[in-house]
């Protein structure tokens, strides 16, 4: 039996994460060794999807688990579970060296990062429903402890909440699993997600607690997906939860783990109950736009960074829900491009919070101004980082979030509205972002004791510049991330309008 | 007919184990009665190798040798061997140690005898050797108040829950004529009075006592957090082994099968699941004692337990429950080992007292964690594919079988998951998350407690994975 790529995508982080255990000093190594194998493997297959465009899944593998209840680790990408897999590995390489001078407890903590980046590769990578779910909650533990273990005052009830909040999310995901199973015919049974999709008619024929077991089903994998996006009500896990954790951690947490929501909604919610996203697709797409406004709106009364930060991805975020609710192949493959966008400038967004808060020692807006005068770099960066947040035409925030905004302008019913009222957040978060750049950076030095400090160093330049330079080649060139991503949301579509009655 | 000498072998080497153990205790001087708990491995481990050799058959009317005490019988040896390896690291110097090991040995016959009844008799019988082994276990330290107070409590609501199971045993002999199981059922299948009902209902609160379900929980925090831990680790498994597979039997043979369990039964079974894992979950969260979080803990799962009987007849649920059963043992034991350990050291595991454990004993703490997240069902330990079939077999019944009941009881298992996560994130939390000043660097562990932890580590993640220990177990049920 070979091992395919896919696999050493997930083995490769749970080896090293091993390797990391035995020493303090070669840990942070093992661990960007282990982040770097999924980045190549989620590289090369997206470029293979850029030129090869295509809705088929590639590298496909299968062994054997249990053939009498039908799992098996069976693992294959598509354009959007490659990129989701190269943009896991490399904020996952990127939180290392963030973490690279960690001084409590280094080996623990890069070995659980190495068990974070396997759960969630293993996500992006399984088509199998049970793996997927098994693989879903094993990434709360190793968050649970690397915020409880390495974060900030409150760490301890924030990643408690966490750790509920995302638990009690998705155990009716576990029920829909079950009911799902159980509904096959005997030596039928199986849990092969590609079998399951076009098992849709059974779902809604097969009644669960009076209601379809296709509308259970959905209802269960929304609150799972929306508890992670997060969306507007269920957020409040997120502030909290970013504001405790590690600058690292932060990173993964908005470079990765919220694009898990809508990823499950990609690859759960809408082909396995199309008829039901079909019936509901308005109702995401309001939560989209009220977690768009609302985010916006609350990032503008920030006055900790790491909270506005979290706070844009809760409206940023809005726009992968609006997209994938319009419908539309613009708005969904924007929905995809914005997640995979968003992991780009909010990781280096909450980087650059980091590299200040490592300096000044508190995140308070306005306890700053005028760092451009001793930190010009920082400044550059930031301004980048800014104006990609706001969406700016040359810079990665851009395509997604305008795609995103056309398809739904042109979806039916009521999208239009809504990507007028989306619109409206373009504004918003241009007067939050580049309100909080004039505060922090520009204008003159309120603090002396400021001007003493450094500007990044080489670390730090190691961290935010690939980031910066995906930013601006997506920015300028989006054609192949867009290309690789379309034929997937594409096929996905189709499925779903063959349910319309 | 095999000889009910053969039949009964394990039983046997176990019930001549405590005498000689008891012998031994005798001739051995003061100071070197340690080696008394070899001889009770050994006579468990003889045990097991007679048990998988004993074939299978009936002792007249009185104990039934069928696959569900050939199931349990392993159980409860392997949990017995356990716990006898730690006691006997835990207590080298101790002169009481054989008269410990008499009862670990007498509490495993009870359990045998009980797990293999299939006469009101014999089921009686057995539940009063375990129970008499337990209060004495329970208030092992009878220096320590609170030990002494667990002991008195057990014996108190375990005196109360045995008269009103020979209350409801009376009345069953009584209405029917009969106290064999077989008996019983057959006058049941022509006729199916209330009264018997509630005089059956009546005879399992003995039963329900063992498995600590509610209403007939309520000893069991106390008892928990006040005898020593290895003992909970004794009590809080071996009899529900037992009272599990003495349960299936029961229901099997005595509700008429074209009923069973009849919606009466059925409604009940799943509403003292549904009342067991709200209680446990909601009291849990309020707790400052590890061992009682780990008490009510074992009150949910053992509601779990009975939610997979609920979904009666067939092997599936049996095999669902036996599944749960093993992974529960495992991680139960395997954390009061760990708990245990913290106790001695540190005088008590109150929350509180944990503090700063993962830096003092890193590998213990991990050990503690990985049990506490089998617990808490966290994929892809032992537990969570525990709850999975026992949801399964539930979803099943409720939407195939149309007892919808079980797909409410189904909902209530994965809401108190949920809330139950939290108590167990209170134990991480003390004892990962808390820090504390520099402690001394802690003796090392006993050799046997090490190889007990590194058992039942593999155990929670194997069984994890083993995929199709369900099957497994569903076939060898099968035969029946």
């Amino acid at each position: 039996m070979v091992i395919g790529p896919l696999t050493w995508s997930v083995l490769a982080p749970l080896a090293f994460g091993a390797l990391c255990l035995a020493k303090d000093r070669s840990a942070r190594w093992f661990a960007l060794l282990g982040s770097l194998v999924p980045l190549a493997v989620g590289l090369a297959a997206l470029g293979d999807f850029a030129r090869h465009p295509g809705s088929d899944f590639r590298l496909l593998e299968t062994f054997p688990w249990s053939v009498a209840l039908g799992a098996s680790w069976t693992v294959g990408v598509d354009g959007i579970s490659a990129a989701m897999l190269a943009l896991s590995g490399l904020v996952v390489a990127i939180a290392t060296i963030s973490g690279w001078n960690q001084q409590r407890s280094p080996r623990a903590y890069h070995a659980l990062t190495m068990l974070l980046l396997a759960a969630m590769n293993g996500v992006f990578v399984t088509l199998d429903l049970l793996v997927f779910y098994v693989c879903w909650e094993v990434m709360l533990v190793p968050m649970l402890l690397l915020i409880g273990l390495w974060g900030g005052d409150q760490r301890r009830y924030a990643a408690m909440k966490f750790f509920v909040y995302t638990l009690a999310g998705s155990v009716l995901m576990l029920a829909m699993l079950i009911a799902m199973w159980n509904a096959l015919p005997d030596g039928q049974r199986t849990f092969d997600l590609r079998v399951l999709t076009t098992q849709w008619k059974l779902w809604e024929s097969t009644a669960f607690l009076g209601i379809p077991l296709a509308a259970f089903g959905f209802l269960a994998v929304l609150l799972a997906a929306l508890v992670k996006v997060p969306a507007v009500p269920l957020h409040t896990w997120l502030p909290h939860a970013h504001v405790q954790a590690p600058t690292a951690i932060s990173v993964i947490l908005a470079g990765i783990l919220l694009k898990l929501g809508v990823y499950a909604l990609y690859r759960l919610a809408w082909p396995l109950f199309p008829a039901q996203a079909l019936h509901w697709g308005w109702l995401i797409g309001l939560i989209g736009v009220i977690g768009i406004l609302w985010g916006a709106w609350v990032a503008l009364g920030q006055r900790d960074l790491k909270r506005l930060v979290a706070y844009s991805s809760v409206s940023h975020m809005g726009f992968c829900l609006l997209g994938l609710a319009s419908l539309s192949v613009a708005g969904a493959t924007g929905g995809m491009v914005q997640a995979v966008t968003h992991g780009l400038s909010s990781s280096l967004l909450f980087l650059l919070v980091g590299v200040i808060y490592d300096r000044a020692h508190h995140r308070n807006v306005d306890g700053f101004g005028g760092l451009a005068a001793p930190m010009p770099r920082f400044a550059w960066i930031l301004l980048i980082a800014c104006l990609a947040g706001a969406g700016l035409p040359g810079l990665a925030g851009f395509p997604g979030e305008v795609m995103a905004l056309f398809g739904s302008f042109t979806a039916g019913g009521y999208f239009p509205w809504f990507a007028v009222i989306a619109t409206l957040s373009v504004i918003l978060s241009a007067a939050y972002l580049l309100w909080m750049l004039k505060r922090v950076a520009y204008g003159p030095l309120l603090h002396p004791e400021h001007a003493a400090f450094p500007d990044l160093d080489a670390r730090e330049l190691a961290m935010t510049v690939p980031l910066v330079a995906l930013i601006v080649l997506i920015g300028v060139w989006p054609g192949p991330l867009v290309d690789a991503l379309r034929p997937s949301c594409e096929a996905l579509l189709t499925h779903v309008r063959g349910a319309m009655p | 007919m095999m000889d009910p000498l053969q039949l009964l072998l394990p039983e046997g080497i176990v019930a001549i184990g405590v005498i000689a153990v008891l012998v031994a205790d005798i001739l051995l001087p003061a100071g070197r009665k340690n080696g008394v708990g070899i001889i009770g491995i050994f006579i468990c481990a003889a045990a097991l190798i007679a048990a998988a050799v004993s074939g299978r058959g009936a002792v007249h009317q009185m104990l039934s040798l069928d696959a569900l005490s050939v199931l349990a019988r392993p159980g409860i040896l392997l949990a017995t061997i356990l716990v006898l390896i730690v006691g006997r690291g835990e207590q080298q110097r101790d002169d009481g140690h054989p008269a410990w090991v008499a009862l670990m040995l007498s509490l495993a016959l009870g359990a045998l005898v009980t797990a293999a009844a299939s006469n009101m008799v014999t089921l009686y019988l057995g539940l009063e050797v375990m129970s008499l082994a337990g209060y004495a276990l329970a208030g092992w330290k009878a220096g320590d108040r609170q030990s002494a107070e667990a002991g008195m409590k057990y014996v108190l609501f375990g005196a109360a829950a045995s008269g009103l199971m020979l209350f409801g045993m009376s009345h069953i002999y009584g209405l029917t004529g009969h106290l064999d199981f077989r008996g019983i059922g057959q006058v049941l299948s022509q006729d199916m009075p209330v009264a018997v009902l509630a005089a059956l209902m009546l005879a399992s609160v003995g039963i329900a006592y063992k498995l600590a379900i509610v209403p007939f929980h309520f000893y069991a925090p106390d008892v928990y957090q006040g005898a020593p831990a290895t003992a909970v680790a004794a009590l809080g498994t071996v009899p529900k082994i037992a009272a599990t597979a003495v349960l299936v039997r029961g229901l099997l043979m005595t509700v008429p099968s074209d009923l069973a369990p009849p919606a009466s039964f059925g409604w009940a079974l799943s509403l003292a699941a549904m009342a067991s894992l709200l209680v446990a979950a909601f009291t849990a969260i309020t707790s400052r004692n590890a061992k009682r979080i780990v008490a009510f803990s074992a009150i949910g799962h053992a509601g779990t337990i009975i939610l997979a009987l609920a979904a009666l007849p067939g092997p599936a649920p049996i095999a669902a429950a036996a599944f749960y059963l093993a992974a529960y043992t495992v991680a139960n034991i395997g954390a009061l080992v760990c708990l245990s350990v913290f106790e001695n050291e540190r005088g008590s595991a109150d929350l509180s007292a944990l503090a700063g454990a993962m830096r003092q004993r890193p590998w213990l703490t991990s050990a503690l964690c990985l049990f506490l997240f089998s617990l808490a069902g966290v994929p892809p330990l032992a537990g969570f594919l525990a709850k999975w079939g026992v949801l399964r077999e539930a979803l099943h019944a409720g939407a195939q079988l149309g007892r919808s009941h079980l797909t409410v009881a189904a909902l209530v298992l994965l809401a108190s998951t949920a809330v139950s996560a939290w108590a167990y994130l209170l134990v991480v939390r003390a004892a990962v998350l808390q820090p504390a000043a520099s402690q001394p660097n802690p003796p090392r562990l006993a050799p046997g407690t090490v190889a007990v932890l590194v058992v039942c580590a593999a155990a929670t993640i194997g069984l994890g994975l083993w995929l199709d220990g369900f099957a497994v177990i569903a076939r060898s049920l099968g035969g029946r």
